[in-house]
């Protein structure tokens, strides 16, 4: 057994003993954890939801109502109105009273989506995140 | 001891070609350990959905639970579909973890906003802070 003998004498000619299979296997490990992490990078916007939902009906005129029907139609103020003009709206609400919430009450069975183009829309109008409340009509 | 030695290998020793590898170990060492402190295993939602667009979205926290509302108003959770009622049971026990877990909704554009408001809902009801719900944009 060449090999075993071998193998003995280097043992005893030196302490130390081969670090090279220990660093190959570390070096496997820190390969695979650098692969596996995954830095998950997700945008998004922040849902605020009413406390209950009577704390969410518009009590007054200083309130903006945004209003998403079942075909998915946008609504401001009893008419229709373009997702566009959304933007237009909020400006004008908030020159008018600077801290007026707002409140976006979606059907049931209206398209997800909408109802975060129009959330978009009213932060692009300027209006304060917090200020955004999500409820269902 | 070891630094006697090191010096000489490194000085004198012609014979022992082999450079003394402790150092790259170490350093080797505190990578691995970096890596595995830092790898957060986050399931993903396991489906691919078409998330609505946002040009005022706002880069969310990295650890969350992540749910995924597909268009056929599905709600999946580490590749499985779990359903509303499903929600709690697999927020809460996360929740225990850390009570601050922020959660990041993956809902389809054409989803109904009704079941992702459920999950709006669901989601509080498990315990998760009121300002910590997310819905995911592009």
């Amino acid at each position: 057994m060449p090999l075993g003998n071998n193998r003995f004498k280097i043992d005893d000619s030196d302490p130390e003993p081969d670090l090279s299979p220990m660093i190959d296997c570390v070096f496997i490990l820190l390969i695979f954890f650098i692969v596996t992490a995954t830095f998950v990078e997700e945008d998004g916007l922040a849902v605020n939801r009413p406390e209950d939902a009577a704390a969410a009906q518009a009590s007054d005129n200083q309130t903006l109502v945004l209003v998403i029907r079942k075909d998915s139609r946008i609504e401001h103020d009893g008419r229709l109105v373009p997702l566009d003009a959304v933007p237009g709206i909020v400006q004008n609400q908030l020159q008018r009273e600077e801290r007026s919430p707002i409140i976006i009450q979606s059907h049931p069975r209206s398209r997800h989506g909408v109802t975060m183009e129009v959330q978009n829309a009213c932060l692009e109008g300027g209006a304060t995140p917090s200020k955004i409340t999500l409820t269902d009509s | 001891m070891s630094l006697i030695r090191r010096g000489g290998s490194s000085f004198s020793q012609d014979d022992e070609p082999k450079p003394d590898l402790s150092p790259m170990i170490d350093c080797v060492f505190i990578l691995l350990i970096f890596f595995i402190v830092t790898t957060v295993f986050q399931k993903p939602p396991g489906v691919e959905v078409v998330r609505p667009e946002a040009s005022q979205a706002l880069g969310l926290q990295k650890n969350s639970i992540l749910l995924a509302v597909t268009a056929e108003n599905k709600v999946f959770y580490g590749g499985e579909e779990i359903g509303i009622a499903g929600i709690q049971n697999v927020v809460r026990p996360q929740l225990l973890e850390d009570e601050e877990m922020p959660v990041i909704i993956q809902a389809d554009t054409s989803a109904f906003r009704g079941v992702v408001s459920d999950v709006e809902k669901q989601c509080l009801e498990a315990g998760v802070m009121r300002n910590k719900i997310t819905l995911a944009t592009r």
